[in-house]
């Protein structure tokens, strides 16, 4: 029993009803959410440590004996993944003072971004399969809010595609875990993971929900709605989207393939490998075929979900790690590429490349940070994107998986391609006679964007921390025992919620 | 036993119509699709709970122990939860609509295609 779980979800919740609060005063709020998003920040970082440090956590809310107690709980997985989605809210908030941000210009920006911030933290600590769902429609509200912010017509068009695709995803969620309680009479994971409780007649509700989970991730033939809906939001938000939505989707499926259906997972594996490799594919296909930098951006979440969900279905410790880390790779890169796009699009007029030129003589930070990032979704040595990749490649060949092994390397020279094509046109070469007209960017987008390239190139030059902490996070996955023990233990006597 | 293929087979039809309903390219009828969708999700929760006909789940006042047939409390819990959540959504989904139609004119969504414009002229060494 113990209390750091809640931290990182009540936190942002708490701060949000605070934001709402100080609506009328911009200051306060800012100042308010800033403060929450650093609580939340060193509550992440708090509870990573206790995980990797004395293994994994359990609360019981309410002081209720295991099965009937509604519980958080998590291991290295969950508490890595919300120290890393914390920080990241963290530092694109932070310039929140600057003009255009949208902290400054939309009041209602920062109780949207601190519930989207709980709402991803609770689907990473919760272990119960009913407040996963909960968990992700607190998300899915607030991405609602937050995608439409701004207005204009493209935003509500995106806006429709992203609610109707999302909303039924959810509703297959809901529809499988109503099936789950009927057959077994529990949603809580510890016990729904126990030994023997693994029943075949749950395959069909374990193909619902991974159906559900599959049109969040965007994979590959639900994926259709990413593209449309994330080139289309303030860039700080689609960075934020880039960072954690699809993310936590694709955590969802590593958690209940491992926990809750280990049997109907074993069946379907093959299902996860095709459609990771095919997500790998159609990412880099829709990335050269992308004629603007924010959809390109966009085709790379796709790409990026597809290679760790490739490491889903390899089921060995190595592609497991490799998948995961590619997972961890993908919520620093995608924002920062997000954010590169951005840059360009304000440089250039509409970020489309036929348009855009000369950027390394105007902004040479943006175009190396824009480059820098390709190499780091493309998977180029230097970058973080390489060493997850060599695991899973050598992964699959261990298992005879060559088809898959085929696709992510073909997706990444793709995106490669596509990504070089982007560099030369918008940054290599002369500016175009006529320059567009060149929209005001954020101040603070180019140094978050400076900042989180950092960290991919000292994560990528010191591979050996972040490997680390992925295969730890593979380990505790894969060999539940330990988490699955502090979710059974009783709380003690007396213990009030 | 009737009573649950009863209300198996009006769950099935709930879902059924929904999935129609969300084929439409109308967004009148996307909403409402969702609409039936979550409603179908909330009657399959309540059968996968069992029926339990006249046994309400009530603890008597001075006997804290469960006697005889008592109705399963958590799926009612469950579905309360998705009720206002899918209601809020679906009031979201309806200013949606509505702001939508004020804007493009249409409830056609295969007219709306701001989002994803045409793609502009080929970038050099796509022409072949």
């Amino acid at each position: 029993m113990s209390w750091l779980p809640l931290w990182p979800v009540l936190v942002p919740l708490l701060g949000a009803a605070a934001a709402v609060a100080t609506l009328e005063r911009p200051r306060a709020q800012r100042a308010v959410t800033l403060l929450a998003l650093a609580l939340q920040t060193l509550a992440a970082w708090t509870l990573l440590a206790r995980t990797l440090l004395a293994g994994p956590v359990a609360l019981h809310l309410g002081g209720w004996p295991p099965p009937f107690a509604i519980s958080l709980g998590t291991d290295v997985l969950g508490a890595a993944l919300c120290g890393l989605a914390a920080p990241l809210g963290l530092l694109l908030a932070l310039p929140g003072g600057a003009p255009g941000h949208p902290l400054r210009a939309h009041r209602t920006f920062a109780p949207l971004l601190l519930a989207l911030l709980g709402g991803v933290a609770g689907v990473f600590l919760t272990a119960d399969l009913f407040n996963l769902y909960v968990w992700f429609e607190v998300t899915l509200i607030a991405s609602f809010g937050l995608l439409a912010l701004g207005g204009g017509r493209a935003r509500l068009d995106a806006s429709v595609t992203y609610a109707m695709l999302n909303l039924v995803g959810t509703a297959l969620l809901l529809v499988a875990i109503g099936l789950v309680y009927g057959r077994t009479g529990s949603l809580d994971m510890g016990t729904l993971a126990e030994p023997g409780a693994t029943d075949p007649a749950l395959l069909g509700a374990a193909l619902l929900f991974f159906l559900g989970l599959a049109a969040k991730a965007a994979l590959f033939p639900l994926g259709f709605w990413l593209p449309a809906a994330y080139p289309n939001a303030n860039p700080v938000i689609a960075a934020l989207f880039a960072g954690l939505l699809t993310k936590s989707a694709a955590y969802a499926l590593f958690r209940t393939s491992g926990l809750v259906f280990s049997a109907a997972t074993d069946t379907l594996l093959g299902g996860f490998l095709a459609l990771g490799a095919a997500t790998a594919l159609f990412g880099g296909i829709g990335c050269l075929a992308a004629t603007d930098a924010r959809r390109f951006a966009a085709f790379t979440v796709v790409g990026g979900i597809g290679v760790a969900i490739v490491g889903l279905g390899l089921d060995s410790p190595l592609g497991t790690t490799g998948g995961l880390a590619y997972l961890f790779q993908s919520m620093v890169a995608t924002p920062a590429l997000f954010l590169a796009a951005a840059c360009l699009a304000a440089d250039s007029g509409d970020g489309a490349f036929l348009r855009a030129g000369g950027l390394w003589t105007r902004d040479r930070l943006v175009a190396g940070c824009f480059g820098l990032c390709v190499l780091a979704v493309a998977g180029v040595p230097p970058l973080t994107g390489f060493w997850p990749k060599l695991l899973l490649v050598r992964a699959g060949l261990e298992a005879g998986a060559t088809g898959a092994v085929a696709a992510v390397l073909l997706g990444g020279f793709l995106t490669l391609l596509a990504g070089a094509r982007a560099f030369a046109l918008a940054c290599w070469r002369p500016a175009p006679a006529e320059p567009a007209a060149t929209d005001p960017l954020p101040h603070g987008a180019r140094s978050v964007l400076a900042g989180l390239t950092a960290v991919l190139l000292v994560a990528g030059l010191l591979p050996e921390l972040p490997g680390r902490l992925a295969s730890a996070a593979a380990d505790d996955l894969r060999a539940p025992a330990a988490l699955l023990e502090v979710l059974a233990a009783a709380p003690p006597e007396g213990a009030s919620g | 036993m009737n009573t649950h293929l009863l209300f198996a087979g009006l769950t099935a039809a709930l879902f059924a119509s929904s999935v129609y309903l969300l084929l439409s390219p109308s967004i009148l009828r996307l909403v409402l699709g969702v609409f039936v969708l979550s409603n179908a999700t909330h009657l399959l929760i309540f059968v996968a709970g069992r029926l339990t006909e006249g046994a309400p789940p009530l603890l008597h006042a001075d006997r804290r122990d469960v006697v005889g047939v008592m109705a399963d409390p958590v799926p009612q819990a469950l579905i309360l939860t998705a009720i206002v959540i899918g209601f809020a959504l679906l009031v979201f989904l309806m200013v949606l609509a509505y702001r939508a139609y004020a804007r493009f004119g249409t409830i056609d969504t295969d007219v709306m295609t701001a989002a994803e414009p045409e793609p502009g002229p080929a970038l050099p060494g796509d022409e072949v």
